[in-house]
């Protein structure tokens, strides 16, 4: 992943370089072409004017002084030929095609060939015409330029021209520093710009390497990683989406998380009813088959009060068992089998259970007071009302024995709503035992009669319905107080 | 063999029939204990510690042998055994689980507890029968244990 974030940046930054090297080479071509044209103009126009001026001192001089002062002619010629730096020859022929002077010979040194030389007939033409002629030819050091010039007299006599020979080697060495120095410059510049293009694919991708990174750490289990990126452009919003995406993923794995929790804690709760069921079961059996097994031998002792003590556990077991039975098949009902939710008056429940208990409650002298501002809830009437019956009857059966018992029934304000309770002033409860109290087959008293599945199913009805239900006492001796919260009705 | 009154047995049961289960048990065979009941763990722990309303040591010896159920009312048989093993003036009394429970898991945890032996009740009666007169001559007739005295050998 790494290696591919380099070869993007190095792919952008060649990239930059060579459409930079490219740009560059082509303009500096087109910069030495232009500059060599308008060098040779330059200096053919200034070979021109020199030869237009030139050409009058110059055979008026060889007229007025070759032939007596030779001395005071070349001295003539060697001051023009050095105002024009690139005329390197003069030849002064007639019209008729004599080389009369050539300056290659000026310092002293006779002409071997020049009484004899004679222009060929391109030059010789030239040399006819009135006006000045430029010869372009190409020689063992280049390209060549002659400019040959009439001397057109006073009166209009026209007898001698002069040849000038315009040299390109001045013009090609400074073409050439310039070439290099053009040369040096490109080269410089494609440096500078692949060295920018460097820099700037990598900030370029500097970004990208973060998303990798976030993409790996995703890859990997990390939800919580977020992308820094503010370049304002299509990276930061990939990488706005790169963060969308990582909250959905965590969102969901929370979620996939809190159902699996959810799943195993339902699970185990299972795997406990299934343990305790088996358990509580097996337990009046043993009671059953024991007290048969009993029977038969007191029967055969002929001992009839133990015969009938044999049959009251029998009896007994096996209506407990019944019991356990029923009380089960209520409990598994709960949640699966429910009547459609309604808006139900927790005052008018908890009237309804007092009402329903009336038998027992005047039996056992228990005054039950229910206090104002129960809340109304939307639920199952029936299985409310049991949780109403079971918490009132739980508060019967562990009246203490002391004073008025009193069932008191009423709501508080709590941090998720109303909180209900059903609170009494009997035995009380061991903070110890508060969350077994809630479990299936708990019994906290084996003196007192019940099979422990009365206050499992207020829990599972409650928990059904979206509530909560808990226990608080301060202890033996301190009275109960069972308290839920239901979702309260709109 | 002694009186059965020098050798208590303290059981802790909730169930009255299988206590009776017991005793019937124990008594048809001629193996007279004196059975000690306790109806749940707190109670148990209450006699064994004499706490309570067993503070009089005369209602409560100190038992040869713990027979305990682990689905008690309050503190549970193996709060109880994990009282009783880290006790160590308790520690050395034998203590028996007896229990409707085939669970693996109470097994498990009854021997990480230090259970000296875990006994699933029987259905049928004769088995009962016979459990329990193996239990009173393994552990209360051949089982030695701290204060009976070594016998030298002759």
């Amino acid at each position: 992943m790494i290696a591919g974030a380099r070869s993007l940046r190095t792919r952008l930054a060649l990239a930059l370089a060579t459409i930079v090297a490219v740009v560059l080479l082509v303009n500096a071509a087109l910069l030495m072409l232009s500059a060599r044209q308008r060098l040779r103009e330059r200096l053919e126009t200034s070979a021109s004017l020199f030869a237009s001026l030139a050409t009058g001192p110059v055979c008026s001089a060889y007229d007025a002084y070759f032939e007596s002062g030779s001395f005071k002619f070349r001295q003539v010629v060697r001051d023009l030929l050095v105002t024009a730096p690139d005329v390197t020859r003069l030849e002064i022929v007639d019209v008729e095609g004599r080389v009369l002077f050539d300056s290659a010979h000026l310092e002293g040194v006779p002409d071997p060939a020049a009484p004899g030389r004679r222009l060929d007939p391109v030059r010789l033409e030239a040399a006819r015409r009135l006006e000045p002629t430029r010869i372009r030819g190409r020689g063992a050091e280049g390209d060549t330029l002659e400019i040959v010039s009439p001397w057109v007299e006073d009166w209009g006599r026209h007898r001698l021209s002069v040849v000038h020979h315009v040299s390109f080697a001045k013009l090609n060495a400074e073409y050439r520093r310039y070439a290099r120095v053009t040369l040096a410059l490109t080269a410089l510049s494609i440096l500078v710009a692949a060295g920018v293009g460097l820099v700037l694919a990598r900030r370029l991708t500097r970004p990208l390497a973060g998303l990798t990174e976030g993409a790996r750490e995703i890859a990997q289990g990390r939800f919580g990683r977020r992308l820094d990126v503010h370049t304002g452009d299509e990276l930061e919003t990939l990488a706005k989406a790169f963060n969308e995406m990582a909250e959905r993923l965590e969102a969901t794995r929370t979620e996939r998380e809190r159902l699996i929790g959810e799943l195993e804690r339902r699970n185990a709760e299972l795997e406990r009813f299934t343990y305790t069921v088996s358990h509580d079961l097996r337990s009046p059996l043993v009671t059953v088959r024991g007290f048969v097994d009993l029977l038969e031998k007191d029967v055969a002792a002929a001992a009839p009060e133990r015969v009938a003590a044999d049959l009251a556990r029998i009896r007994g077991a096996t209506s407990t068992m019944e019991k356990l039975l029923r009380e089960l098949l209520e409990l598994s009902r709960v949640g699966r089998v429910m009547n459609p939710p309604e808006r139900v008056s927790l005052d008018e429940l908890a009237r309804q259970a007092t009402a329903l208990l009336h038998g027992r409650l005047r039996a056992a002298g228990v005054r039950v007071e229910i206090g104002p501002g129960l809340p109304f809830v939307t639920g199952d009437r029936l299985r409310l009302l049991e949780v109403f019956q079971n918490l009132i009857e739980n508060a019967v059966k562990f009246r203490s024995g002391q004073g008025e018992p009193v069932v008191e029934v009423g709501s508080r304000p709590g941090p998720d709503g109303p909180v209900v309770y059903v609170r009494d002033n009997g035995v009380g409860i061991d903070p110890r035992y508060h969350d077994r109290v809630f479990g299936l087959f708990e019994r906290l008293d084996p003196r007192v009669e019940g099979t422990g599945v009365g206050l499992a199913l207020v829990k599972r009805i409650v928990e059904v319905h979206g509530g909560q239900v808990w226990v608080e006492s301060e202890g033996a001796g301190h009275g109960s107080t069972f308290c839920f919260s239901l979702p309260v009705a709109p | 063999m002694g009186k059965h009154e020098d050798r208590p047995v303290l059981l802790v049961e909730d169930n009255p029939d299988h206590e009776e289960l017991i005793r019937r048990a124990f008594a048809d065979r001629g193996a007279p204990v004196a059975l000690n009941v306790a109806r749940h763990g707190e109670e148990a722990l209450d006699y064994l510690f004499r706490r309570g309303e067993y503070q009089d040591a005369e209602r409560s010896p100190r038992p040869r042998l713990i027979l305990l159920d682990l689905r008690l009312p309050r503190v549970d048989g193996l709060e109880v055994l994990a009282e009783v093993k880290s006790s160590p003036d308790l520690r050395a009394i034998p203590t028996v689980v007896l229990t409707t429970s085939e669970s693996e898991d109470d097994l498990a945890r009854a021997c990480a507890q230090h259970a000296n032996s875990y006994l699933v009740k029987p259905v049928e009666f004769e088995r009962f029968e016979a459990l329990m007169v193996s239990l009173e001559s393994y552990w209360l007739t051949l089982n030695r244990q701290p204060g009976d005295g070594g016998r030298r050998a002759d």
